[in-house]
């Protein structure tokens, strides 16, 4: 399965626009699907890399990755077409199912289907994080620095910038005397 | 919203959690749900949890939660500006993140990053799901439908579409 050769900005946009239009409840599988099965752009082990550094940075996984592929591929050009090939046909459908919202909101048998929704999306999130822990080796500092920044922001209701500039530079420097 | 400066105010906050957000939009939550509902009262819990599950019942990418916040605060294009007020200031970062990495730049700094980080962005994505999930819900049978779908979500294959299409029958029944 030898990699095909680099994608133009017009192909990262219509790639990443089919992957921005199939995801239900996450785009993720459908783009290792797209971009290394069908469109062979990058290998499974790329992708997994990619993967975990759109991860440990800011922003959303897809768009970091999808900003990735395109740098790669094509520089800035190619970035901006992958991103914007993510988002546009989702964000104009997005916006009327809101509108439509907002004019049935009212709707009792609605409301009851949106909040059963809403604990179902809770629960997905928070499946999430379960396999992003199943991920992590269980030392003692890795636990301890996942407990305090779920209790920071779970109990103590702090704010995110806060939690995160105090935590993440321990938890790099932590990391970093480890290896050393 | 009031005006303008209701619009600026959001904006900002989403620039700045931008910067932060490790762990996508779902680590944000706690903070965006801070600002409009609590603080402003631009919308109710009840409605920004149904702007989350709007977002995990259609397709694309789950971020696109924060174009319906700023839609339902002021409109369309508030929606639009507030998604790329949420996406710009973190994709600066990806793309010099990427140049830098594809140039095998510190590999074991990378890594100490990403060792480092990794149990704060589980810590943040957690706390999220937990806030989602009881801070919103009114009835036991949404703590229930909580618990099934975190359950079935990570302990099997179960396709996430199928819980979402369960959570809406429970929901309009109950």
């Amino acid at each position: 399965m030898a990699p095909s050769s680099p994608p133009t900005p017009r192909e990262l946009f219509l790639g990443f626009l089919n992957v921005g239009i199939s995801g239900f409840g996450g785009v993720l599988p459908y783009a290792r699907r797209q971009l290394v099965d069908r469109k062979r752009w990058i290998t499974d082990v790329e992708m997994t890399e990619m993967l975990s550094l759109a991860q440990l940075l800011p922003g959303p996984n897809i768009v970091n990755v999808a900003i990735m592929l395109g740098t790669r591929s094509c520089g800035a050009p190619g970035a901006a077409a992958g991103v914007l090939g993510l988002m546009l046909v989702p964000l104009v459908l997005f916006l009327v199912l809101g509108a439509i919202y907002q004019e049935f909101a009212d709707v009792p048998w609605l409301k009851g289907a949106f909040a059963g929704v809403g604990a179902a999306a809770a629960g997905l999130i928070l499946a999430v994080g379960i396999r992003f822990a199943h991920a992590l080796k269980p030392r003692a500092w890795v636990i301890a620095l996942g407990v305090a920044s779920f209790a920071a922001i779970a109990f103590a209701r702090l704010p995110l910038p806060l939690v995160v500039v105090a935590l993440a530079p321990l938890g790099v420097w932590i990391a970093w005397r480890r290896e050393g | 919203m009031e005006s303008l400066a209701d619009a600026g105010r959001l904006l900002a906050h989403l620039a700045l959690l931008s910067l932060v957000s490790v762990g996508g939009a779902h680590a944000v939550f706690p903070d965006v749900f801070r600002l409009v509902v609590t603080e402003r009262g631009w919308m109710t819990g009840t409605e920004f949890a149904t702007l989350v599950a709007l977002s995990q019942a259609a397709p694309g990418p789950n971020v696109l939660v924060i174009a319906l916040i700023g839609q339902r605060v002021g409109g369309a294009a508030l929606g639009v500006a507030a998604l790329v007020a949420f996406c710009l200031p973190s994709s600066i970062i990806a793309w010099f993140a990427a140049r830098a990495h594809f140039r095998g730049a510190g590999t074991r700094l990378t890594r100490a990053i990403r060792n480092g980080f990794a149990p704060v962005t589980v810590g943040l994505v957690l706390a999220s799901g937990f806030i989602l999930a009881t801070g919103t819900a009114g009835h036991w049978w949404m703590y229930a439908m909580a618990m099934v779908s975190t359950v079935l979500a990570s302990a099997t294959r179960l396709h996430p579409l199928w819980l979402i299409v369960a959570g809406a029958v429970v929901g309009a029944l109950a």
